[in-house]
């Protein structure tokens, strides 16, 4: 009888887990599409675009970054646009896990995003916006999730690549495309920032999940290999920067609401040389 | 190259191992884990518990190619490893076949929030000498991350056992 009434509470413990906004038990079992559907649906979106340039008078420029919004509510999300749009950025990038997958995220974050402009903003999907079949979602309000754009100054032009990795791991089709996208085109830009919203290597203890060690390990060979100066993450939610040879990895807080340590990237280039800080949000 | 060692506590039979395991991809990134592990030694079902420790860092060669001075490697925290598989025949049959979830196999450690399962399958051929087939499934993603397909590998091999 008492396994019976255990064995039920479990039961009830995994609906209710489900029936709220933030679980998505199904998920744990299966993906609603693989990460080489979503990689090819970007790149049929991104087709009918070219890669955005992003025109800078000096050499020098600024890009905010901030991750795991996650919208639902967005007391923190207003306080740092009106921050950014004050220290004249001239890009933001939203590093994943900006909603929370339900449609009503999608359509909050869709109203509340229009407070950036005229910064151009750039999104990245995290593995909360696949929750609840949130892709579909999140190509409509949000667009691809794998692509590149670039900051031009009046010296040089420094590539941006924005990768997917909401489902942990690039996949085969976008591991192929990011290395021939190193491999073709590194080479004539000076400074290259890759943003992804998985973390890549685990500095703490946490319960996030992070990429397999082999992929973990291409990644690291190739951020080597064709001097990736620096890769910015999310996901665990907390502050972490280690360096591995010419790299430097940055982790950031998470932006969420009733996060006391919440606050933004703060990536400036002068003359060249990459330099970050964070910028509290209070 | 790990090393072992049987002992019992109260009546139980255990079994102790430490492992060392280095990988290097393309001549340019190398991985070591360190781990020390516990293990039961029963007839049917099995669990191992241990702790790893992992670095990445880069060859001389990517050193010199990439020019990279300073920091040539870094450590991750500590990994809990664990092994958890059942064995479906006689113990004392010289076949052994066993299904099981695991984080770790002879040539990959990974991170403890993605494990892997696993099909084994043994022939004693002496004392020192076990023919082996594994097949195992991976996936990218789990827990907190939508699980996709991600591989698999049938590996077929000789354990020789140096005692």
């Amino acid at each position: 009888m008492e396994n019976k009434l255990k064995n039920i509470l479990f039961i009830l413990l995994i609906i209710s887990l489900q029936a709220c906004n933030y679980a998505d038990i199904g998920g744990m079992f299966i993906a609603n599409e693989s990460i080489n559907q979503r990689f090819e649906e970007s790149q049929r979106h991104n087709k009918d675009q070219q890669p955005v340039t992003i025109m800078v008078p000096t050499d020098s420029y600024k890009i905010a970054v901030m991750a795991d919004v996650h919208i639902g509510s967005t007391v923190n999300f207003d306080k740092a646009i009106q921050k950014i749009k004050s220290l004249n950025f001239n890009a933001l990038v939203l590093n994943g896990d900006i909603c929370n997958g339900n449609k009503s995220d999608f359509e909050r974050y869709a109203t509340q995003v229009k407070l950036v402009d005229p910064i151009p903003y750039f999104p990245l999907v995290g593995n909360h916006e696949l929750y609840f079949g949130g892709w579909k979602n999140y190509l409509t309000y949000l667009g691809s999730s794998t692509y590149y754009f670039s900051i031009k100054t009046n010296n040089a032009e420094d590539l941006i690549i924005c990768l997917d990795t909401g489902s942990g791991t690039l996949g085969s089709k976008q591991l192929a495309w990011f290395k021939n996208l190193l491999k073709t085109k590194r080479s004539a830009y000076r400074n290259c920032i890759v943003f992804t919203h998985n973390n890549l290597y685990r500095i703490r203890h946490t319960s996030s999940t992070n990429p397999l060690t082999e992929e973990l390990l291409v990644m690291t060979e190739l951020f080597a290999r064709y001097n990736v100066n620096m890769v910015v993450a999310g996901h665990d939610h907390h502050k972490n920067i280690v360096t591995l040879g010419n790299t430097i990895h940055i982790t950031l807080n998470a932006m969420k609401d009733g996060f006391d340590e919440a606050d933004f990237l703060n990536i400036s280039c002068t003359n060249g040389a990459l330099n970050y800080q964070f910028t509290d949000i209070k | 190259m790990g090393a072992n060692y049987h002992f019992k506590i109260k009546t139980y039979p255990l079994q102790g191992e430490l492992f060392f395991l280095q990988n290097v991809l393309n001549n340019y990134v190398t991985e070591r884990n360190y781990i020390g592990s516990i293990s039961t030694n029963a007839q049917k079902l099995n669990a191992t518990l241990g702790l790893g420790f992992k670095t990445i860092g880069f060859t001389s060669y990517a050193r010199k190619q990439a020019g990279i001075n300073t920091n040539k490697s870094i450590s991750e925290i500590f990994n809990l490893i664990y092994d958890i598989n059942y064995s479906f025949l006689n113990p004392e049959s010289a076949w052994k076949l066993k299904i099981g979830i695991s984080n770790i196999d002879e040539f990959t450690v990974n991170q403890a929030t993605n494990p892997m399962t696993f099909v084994s399958a043994r022939y004693n051929l002496s004392d020192k000498l076990e023919l082996v087939t594994d097949v195992c499934y991976k996936t990218a993603g789990a827990f907190n991350l939508h699980v996709n397909y991600y591989g698999f590998y049938i590996r077929p091999g000789i354990i020789w056992k140096i005692n």
